[in-house]
């Protein structure tokens, strides 16, 4: 993908741009808000990620003049932590996603995953979701792995329901929580840990191989390949 | 004497004295024309009637003659044929009706006389009395207003400086006050409900209240002093193992770092920046900015969502939540901090109870609770827990902000919190319950 990333402090940009480059991405990285107007609006852009302060003009005004134009590539904005208001003001001014300062590198990479892809996935209004033998009725709320339904309640199906959504992507706590709870703090109890164990509980200890596998110092992520090919023990 | 001058009760008794002998003197002017022309009204009755009574034929000339020897009272008389009787010279009849006059000018002694002039029998008819005794009457009068005037100015300005002082030695004790808690003394009070007063003035009102916010400063100031005093106990801990571990790789950087201790690298940070997020989301809360973005929130609907996120966490660990959440329950508020608030409360009754304990969650009518059957905290430790930093224990993970947090999230939305032994308390375990009483809201507004 290719990502234009806002960022004038000289340490983070150069480590936000080499940490989406070893994604893949093509990464161009602007350090001031009236640079990164004028090239988000003469390039193509999947992905903007831009910060709220910045020399010459802020991130919040570039959004809202992009998007003014019609410009409506998925913007992520990085914010200071003080900023209690930012990500309210971040939405209303057009951005699909934000992070607080300081982040995890993976954490990054996730979300902007999440949006590059977020556009098609959205388009197409299934009623049912698949993943490898497993097959998810939006419209009955039923669950079934290989012939078997699956006794979930609620929640664990609203958490399955996002992890179909977000097939080989990695989903991070936080992102559960926004999406699963739409609650926006960072718990000290591993809350979100223990209903993905749960849910994994229910739908992958019973059978051979784990559709949702643990992804080191970032989240979780649902790999429907893994399910054919993996002999990756199940985890508990 | 400047510092006299700039005594506010001395400058205020100086103008009013000043305003005093401005009106006084109109006064005493306007009193002295009044009485005098009074006075010359009376004279000029009393000649007209002498002159009514002389004006009959020939009795004018007859009184001329005879009021010759009369001190206080003249009587001339200017015949037809231009012959003048009485002491007056000729140019007293050259003009007819009542005029005030010297003596010289008209025959008389040099006094000043009132002079009537009227048409007679045969003649002109001149009437004169001396105005002395109206002019001492005027001089009396004029003598004992000024007298007057002068003992109530000096009554003015001593009592206005005995005022002036009294309020400025009060004044004096306020500013003293506030220079030596400014220098640091922060017990220096005005102690101004000592005064044994009746009727407290607006200066005791003043002392009382510098009183009461130099008790908040010193709150605030002692607060703050915790503060960084704990911050930096806070931060020690973590830096100092962060630091042991980055020398470790530093100095075995030949082996491959174990994952472990990467890991712990980690956590250590998150756990430093996770104090320094917390503390700088209070500041930012403490500033009621927020408070723009307020709409109706359902309470219930919230607390139901929270207690579906954390009941795994909570029987998970052999804890029991029982909940109890009648809604709607809608209050003004922000969705994100009212989250926070109870989750926050979730985690602290997670922390501080031991396996198997039960925790409780209540939900009703504006107000929510949160519970447990633990070990409860002692009454005069409660206020304090909602400190920044403030623990009943020493162990634990957590940032010793949590529940500040709770309180400044409440504060944000007027919340009243109140502690309290647990709803089953016994000895030894008397558990802790945590009540959040918000403003009541609309019932009528769901969200």
């Amino acid at each position: 993908m290719k990502v234009l990333v806002l960022e004038d402090d000289p340490e983070l940009g150069p480590w936000v741009q080499s940490g989406l480059r070893q994604q893949g991405h093509v990464v161009d990285l602007v350090t001031d808000g009236r640079e990164a107007l004028v090239t988000a609006t003469t390039q193509t852009y999947d992905v903007l990620i831009l910060d709220r302060m910045t020399p010459s003009l802020d991130g919040l005004s570039v959004l809202k003049s992009l998007r003014a134009a019609k410009i409506m590539a998925p913007a992520l904005f990085l914010t200071a932590i003080s900023g209690v208001d930012d990500r309210v003001e971040g939405l209303e001014a057009g951005a699909d996603d934000y992070l607080t300062k300081p982040f995890a590198m993976s954490e990054l990479t996730a979300r902007v995953a999440a949006l590059g892809r977020r556009a098609p996935q959205t388009a197409g209004e299934d009623t049912v979701l698949r993943a490898a033998d497993l097959e998810l009725d939006l419209v009955r709320r039923t669950a079934i792995r290989q012939g078997q339904v699956l006794d979930l309640n609620p929640k664990e199906f609203v958490l399955l329901e996002v992890f179909l959504r977000n097939q080989r992507r990695v989903l991070t706590r936080t992102m559960l929580l926004e999406r699963v709870w739409d609650l926006h703090f960072d718990p000290m109890t591993s809350v979100v840990e223990t209903h993905v164990s749960r849910l994994r509980a229910k739908i992958d200890k019973p059978f051979a191989t784990p559709l949702i596998r643990t992804v080191r110092g970032a989240g979780y992520m649902l790999d429907p390949d893994a399910a054919s090919n993996s002999t990756d023990a199940p985890r508990p | 004497m400047t510092r006299l001058l700039r005594m506010s009760a001395l400058r205020q008794s100086l103008l009013l004295a000043l305003a005093f002998v401005v009106m006084t003197a109109i006064a005493g002017y306007l009193a002295v024309s009044l009485i005098s022309d009074a006075l010359i009204d009376n004279i000029d009755d009393q000649l007209l009637g002498t002159a009514q009574a002389l004006a009959a034929p020939s009795a004018a000339e007859n009184a001329a003659r005879r009021a010759h020897d009369d001190q206080d009272q003249a009587i001339g008389f200017l015949s037809a044929d231009g012959e003048v009787y009485g002491r007056f010279s000729r140019a007293a009849f050259t003009e007819l009706g009542e005029r005030s006059v010297i003596g010289d000018d008209v025959g008389l002694e040099d006094d000043t006389w009132r002079l009537l002039v009227v048409e007679a029998d045969g003649g002109r008819l001149a009437i004169a009395t001396e105005l002395e005794p109206i002019s001492e009457t005027i001089r009396i009068v004029t003598s004992t207003l000024g007298t007057v005037l002068a003992v109530t100015l000096i009554a003015c300005l001593a009592i206005g400086l005995a005022i002036g002082l009294r309020a400025q030695a009060r004044l004096h004790r306020m500013l003293a006050t506030l220079d030596r808690f400014a220098t640091g003394d922060l017990t220096a009070r005005t102690n101004a409900e000592n005064r044994k007063v009746r009727r407290p003035d607006d200066l005791d009102h003043a002392a009382q209240r510098i009183d009461e916010t130099l008790d908040r400063l010193q709150a605030l100031v002692e607060q703050m002093r915790d503060l960084s005093a704990n911050l930096a106990h806070e931060l020690k801990t973590p830096l100092a193992r962060l630091r042991v571990s980055v020398e470790a790789l530093a100095t075995n950087n030949a082996a491959l770092p174990q994952p472990g201790a990467i890991d712990g690298l980690l956590h250590e940070t998150d756990r430093v920046i996770r104090i320094f997020d917390a503390l700088l989301r209070i500041a930012q809360l403490d500033t009621g900015a927020r408070r723009d973005r307020f709409v109706d929130t359902d309470l219930a609907a919230l607390a139901t969502e929270l207690a579906s996120l954390y009941r795994p966490v909570i029987e998970g660990s052999g804890r029991t939540l029982e909940t109890s959440i009648e809604g709607p329950a809608i209050v003004r508020g922000d969705r994100d901090l009212l989250s926070q608030l109870i989750a926050n409360l979730l985690e602290n009754a997670i922390a501080h109870t031991p396996d198997g304990a039960t925790i409780g969650l209540e939900v009703s009518s504006d107000t929510l609770t949160v519970w447990d059957n633990g070990p409860g905290i002692p009454a005069e430790q409660r206020e304090r827990v909602l400190e920044p930093f403030y623990r009943t224990d020493t162990a634990g993970e957590g940032s010793g902000l949590g529940l500040a947090m709770v309180r400044a999230i409440a504060d944000l939305h007027g919340a009243r919190i109140a502690l309290a032994d647990g709803p089953s308390a016994s000895p030894g375990r008397a558990g802790l319950s945590i009540t959040v009483a918000f403003p009541a809201g609309d019932p009528a507004k769901a969200r």
